[in-house]
This record gives C-alpha cells, structure tokens and sequence, in this order.
C-alpha cells in the first residue's frame, strides 16, 4: 500500500516536473512572439506617422489645385453652379421634358 | 520481545524506553505534520498546474491587453487643422555622430562624406573630429538615402542615432500660426511655443480651428494682389462671426518652417497678430456704430461736409470732398471723414473711449499665441484725438483686433473671445454684450450699401452678400509725420450681411497704383477684388449657400433709406 502511493507520488511528480516546463516553454514562447509583434506593432505605427505625414504634403491644396487644374481642367466654383434641391422642386420636370422633345430620345 | 529483555531491570528500561518512545512519537507527528503540508503544497501546485494548463486558467482573461506597451512614444503630439489635416508631427530620423577617438584618418573621413554631403564645411568638421570628445554632431536630420550611403562608406567612428525632428507637411500654410520648434524640441513661436508643455507631453493632438483649404485661398488671392500692386505685404483674417474661432489667418512675406534659418526677420513676422496699424476708414464702423447705439445719430441725421474741419493745426478733409450735408449712411458710403469727424465730436470723449475698451482696442487679443500686439493708443485723449480716431487715426491696433470688432459690430453685438482652437461641439465662450442687437442690423444695412453703391462695389461676390467698409490709411513716415504715397489698404467685411457667419479681412501694405486701377491703390481698388475672389471661393467649402441677392426677402433685410443730406432740421454741433 505504501510502496504503490510512493510509486503514484513519483508518477504525480513527474508528471507535474513536465507539465510545469512544457508549461513554461509553452509560455516564453508566446512571450517571444509578442514582444515581435510589440516591436511590429511599434514600427507600423512609426510607418503610418511618416505616411499621414507624407499624406498631408501631397494634400496641400496648392499641390492638388494644381493638378486639378493640370489634369482634370477644374476652375473655382462659380455661385450660378450651386443650386439647392428646394429649389428644383417643381423646374425639374420641365427640364426633364424639354431634353427628351427636344433629342427625340433619351 | 518484551519476554527478551526480561533480565533488563525493568523500571529504568521503561523510562528509557519511555522517552524513546516519546521522541519517535513527537518525531512521527512531526514528520507526519511535514508531510501532509507538503502533500498539499504538492496538490494544489499539481492542481494549479492543471488549471492553468488543461483547463486553462478560470477566471484568467483569454487575451490580455497590452496596448499601453505598444503606443509609439514620440517627443511632441501632432496639430491638425479644424478637418484632422496634419499640420506638424514629429518622425524620428537618423543623425550622424562621430567619437572622434575611434576617427583613424580624419582628413580622408571628411572627404569619403564629401561625397554623400556635398554642402559639408570641410573645416568645421575637420576641427570637431580633431576635438578630445568621444561624441561630436557631424549632421542632424539625414534622409533615409543618405543614411544607407553614408553606411556603406563603412568610416569607422561615425555612427547614427535616431532621433525626434518636427516636420511640417502643409509648409507655408498656416506657418505664422503653427510656429516652429528647435532643433531639440522646444516650440519657439506660435502654437508650437504657446502649448510647449501640452504638446510635449500629450499625445493626444491639438486640434486647432484653422481649415487649411481657407489658408490657401487667403494666401493665394492675396498674395496676387501684393504682386500686382507691388505692394511689400499683407494680412488676411477669416473668422467665424459667431463663435469667434479664426478659420484662416496669414500673413505676408511668410516663411517654409522646414528653412527656418534662411528666413528673414520680415516673414517671420506675424502682420495679422503682432502688427499694428492705424486701420483709417474701416474704423468708421465702429464710430458710426457707437453714434447709433447712443442714440447721438439715427440712420436719418445729416452732418454739414462742405467745408473741412480745421482744429489745432490740423485739418480734416475728405478724399472726394462732397461739399454738401451728408446723411449718417451717406457719411459711410462716401468714406467722409468731415463727417464721421463731426459724429464723434457729438458724443465725446469719454463715450469713445469706453466703446474702444469694450471693443477690446486697449489689450492684447486672447487668442492663444505668444505673438500679441498691444495697441498704441493716446494717453491723453483729446478732442483732436476723438475726431481723428473717428476715421481710424491716431490709434493702432492689429488686423486680428479690427477684424474681432467687426464680428462684434455685425453678430448682434456681441464680442466672442478670438481662438486658434478648435470649439468642440457643446463647447460655447462667454461672450459679452457691446452693442444692441437693433443697432448691429443698422450697421448691416450700411455695411451692404457701401457694397452695392459705395466705395466698396469690387467686393461683392455674387449670391454670397458681402457688406463691409474699405479703408486707405496713409502710414506714418518715419521722419513723422504722414507719408501719402506709403498706404495700408484694406477691406473689412461680412458675410452673407443679412445674417452674418464669417468675417473676412484683407489688408495690403504699401500697395502701389498700376495701369488695371488706373493709378489707384485704394482698399476699393487693392483689397476688395481680393475679398470677392475669397468669398467666392471659400463661401462653398464653408457651406454658406448662395442667395439670389433681390430676393424680396433679403430686400426687406437690408432695406436702407439713404436720404440724402439727412435731416438738415437737426443742427449738428458746428
């Protein structure tokens, strides 16, 4: 009786020794991945400062005036070319009618 | 056993036998203590272990946050405009540095970073390398390309340390207003100064309520009229009459804050905030706005302006001398100082005075930048002075002070504090009462005569109801004295006038005449084509829509008896 509990002791024991370094192993291991992903995370977040920096001077808006000027043939906004959707209301069908009598087709 | 030992006396036996036996027992419970403890040490470990294995861990969070370990440290926080544009960060680069003892030929290291540095200082170099330090600056703030050439040189005793520099994407645009820092991070001028502490140890961005579409536009339409009247500078303001945030605010010459060193004392200056100014005409906003809010002048008495004023060997004239009675909306119309001269004489001194101090014209501005003017205004304040003050002379105050009065002149009456940060929603100032909501509507009415009618007409911008008043100031001569060809032209003005959201200010230093203005470089002829060209522009991004300017409503807002001469019957004083 006492030679077997002895026995199922060690057993534990061993059992418990190889759990506890696995367990260990197990959790160096994660630790080591994320300090890698702390350091990615760090160097990412470095990445993106520089890009919204970068962002920022290919936004200023003489950069974009002139390449909307350049490339797409864009002026300032005359007042005459906003109109506000209350005041379609009721001009909108004419408009509408007048260009299909006046195409034949839309 | 006991029958053994027989002939063993036995009392001193069993004594023996006795502590023996009292030693094993207190030795077995003892041994017997130490085993269960450890037995259940050993258990709870071994269940522990279970737990956190094979269980895993009850009660124990699954993912453990550690997002505090891996936020970025940088030395100074970021500032946006009032859209989250960035304005300045902080990124960290590669400088160069050498430990002069491991240097091993000097003179051929020099020249190996010649090669990748071409504007280097031979010299200077030479002397630091020669120094008895073990770490010299050799060059801050490299680019990432010339790191990796200066690394492939392979110079031994030069090494690289990364290191916090402040970078400004937006450049010229707002520059006067974001300040720069050194190179070791403490801000030198504007925000960057103002908010040292918090942005150098915040990481949360300043958000500021500048929108850098309107910076642009501001300095764009500006800077046109600087070239083509050759003017030397100027100053432009646009600011939200309701709230008093600035939404643009530039100033002219400005400088790049990437080539701080190379720029002048000039550009560095801040005109819209630091500069003061004798304003001339557009100061007669604030004077006819005192007279009708005191009731001394309705929007029907007439001033006698046919002959010019002559008091203590000055002598107040107009600029197109009527030589007639002007009424009060004639007298802002024509910009007529004899006019304005005589309102002010009616209500005195003193009233002035205090309106100037409630305008906020003796202090500095609140606005949250360490470059603040305070105005220049006469310590003994005499009749001359109310009479000249009447159409801005003889008192000086900065743009940022004229375009703050106005807001307060056109919003109802009431002065905001002036801001460079941004109002978060739910977030309102104290403002104060100055002037009646009843005559804020008057000076609206006439504010948009002088743009339909008056000097005035340049800026009207289509659909967008601009009112405001001109002013061409001459400058003081250095000598002393007034110099008439030296002038400060300006334009002050709101928008949409019938229910005012922004104001917009524009001023041109030493504007000369040219052959498109015929010689003229008045703020009708210099400043108000720029203010036009502004609103247009920026009313849109704003979302100040555009009105059919006769609607029979916004007629009925404006409307405007002009009654020309004015009531002859009322007597002014002389």
């Amino acid at each position: 009786m006492f030679r077997h509990s002895i026995i199922l002791l060690i057993f534990a024991i061993s059992i418990a020794a190889v759990g506890m370094f696995s367990l260990k192993h197990e959790v160096q291991s994660r630790k080591a991945k994320l300090d890698a992903l702390h350091q990615d995370i760090v160097e990412s977040q470095e990445a993106i400062r520089v890009l919204r920096a970068e962002w920022s001077f290919i936004n200023q808006p003489a950069h974009i005036e002139r390449l909307a000027r350049k490339h797409l043939g864009f002026v300032p906004m005359q007042s005459h070319q906003i109109v506000r959707l209350e005041e379609l209301k009721g001009k909108q069908l004419e408009i509408v009618k007048g260009s299909i009598n006046e195409r034949g087709v839309r | 056993m006991k029958g053994e030992l027989g002939k063993v006396p036995e009392r001193p036996f069993i004594k023996l036998d006795g502590v023996v036996n009292r030693f094993i027992e207190v030795a077995k419970n003892r041994m017997l203590l130490v085993c269960a403890v450890f037995s259940f040490a050993f258990v709870l470990a071994g269940l522990r272990l279970l737990d956190v294995s094979v269980i895993g861990g009850l009660g124990e969070p699954s993912v453990i946050s550690e997002s505090a370990r891996a936020t970025l440290k940088t030395g100074r926080a970021d500032i946006l405009d009032r859209n989250g544009i960035l304005l300045a960060t902080s990124l960290s680069v590669p400088s160069l540095y050498a430990d002069p003892s491991e240097v091993l030929d000097a003179e051929a290291a020099v020249d190996a970073l010649k090669t990748v540095l071409f504007n280097l200082n031979k010299k200077n170099i030479l002397a630091k390398l020669k120094q008895k330090k073990r770490f010299v600056w050799l060059k801050r703030g490299l680019t990432p390309a010339q790191q990796l050439k200066i690394n492939a040189l392979g110079i031994p005793g030069f090494h690289f340390q990364e290191e916090d520099r402040r970078f400004y994407p937006q450049g010229r645009l707002g520059s006067h207003i974001i300040g720069f820092s050194g190179t070791d991070a403490v801000g030198l001028s504007g925000v960057e100064k103002q908010f040292d502490g918090i942005l150098r140890d915040g990481s949360e961005p300043l958000s500021l309520s500048i929108d850098v579409r309107i910076q642009h536009i501001l300095r764009e339409e500006i800077q046109k009229q600087i070239e083509s009247f050759e003017a030397i500078g100027g100053a432009g303001v646009l600011l939200d009459a309701n709230s008093g945030e600035i939404l643009g605010m530039i100033s002219l010459p400005d400088f790049d804050p990437a080539f701080i060193k190379g720029a002048s004392s000039q550009a560095k200056f801040n005109t819209a905030t630091l500069g003061v100014y004798e304003m001339g005409s557009t100061f007669k906003i604030f004077n006819t706005a005192l007279a009708l809010d005191l009731g001394s002048a309705t929007m029907t008495s007439g001033y006698d302006a046919t002959k010019p004023i002559r008091i203590a060997r000055h002598t107040i004239n107009d600029y197109r001398p009527k030589k007639r009675w002007l009424s009060v909306p004639e007298i802002f119309m024509y910009s007529s100082n004899i006019g304005s001269a005589k309102m002010a004489d009616e209500f005195g001194s003193l009233a002035q005075k205090e309106f100037m101090k409630k305008l906020g014209f003796f202090n500095q501005l609140d606005v949250e930048l360490p470059e603040r003017a305070s105005p220049i205004f006469p310590a003994r304040w005499r009749r001359i002075n109310t009479m000249t003050i009447s159409y801005g002379h003889g008192i000086a105050v900065s743009p940022l002070h004229l375009a703050s009065g106005v807001a307060t002149i056109v919003n109802g009456g009431i002065r905001w504090p002036v801001t460079i940060l941004k109002r978060h929603a739910g977030q309102k100032a104290v403002g104060k009462q100055v002037i009646s909501s009843k005559t804020s509507l008057d000076m609206r009415r006439i504010l948009r005569l002088v743009v339909e009618n008056g000097t005035g007409k340049k800026a009207s911008a289509n659909g967008y109801l601009v009112g405001g008043k001109t002013g061409t100031a001459e400058k003081q001569a250095v000598q002393g004295g007034y110099a008439k060809k030296l002038r400060l032209s300006s334009f002050v003005g709101a928008f949409p006038i019938h229910d005012p959201k922004y104001v917009v200010l524009v001023m041109v230093d030493e504007p000369k005449g040219n052959k498109d203005s015929f010689g003229y470089a008045t703020g009708g002829w210099v400043a108000a084509p720029a203010v036009k060209r502004i609103v247009s522009r920026s009313a849109p991004l704003l979302g100040v829509h555009p009105k059919n300017e006769s609607s029979p409503k916004i007629r009925q807002i404006l409307e405007i008896n002009i009654n020309p001469g004015g009531g002859k019957k009322r007597l002014a004083s002389f």
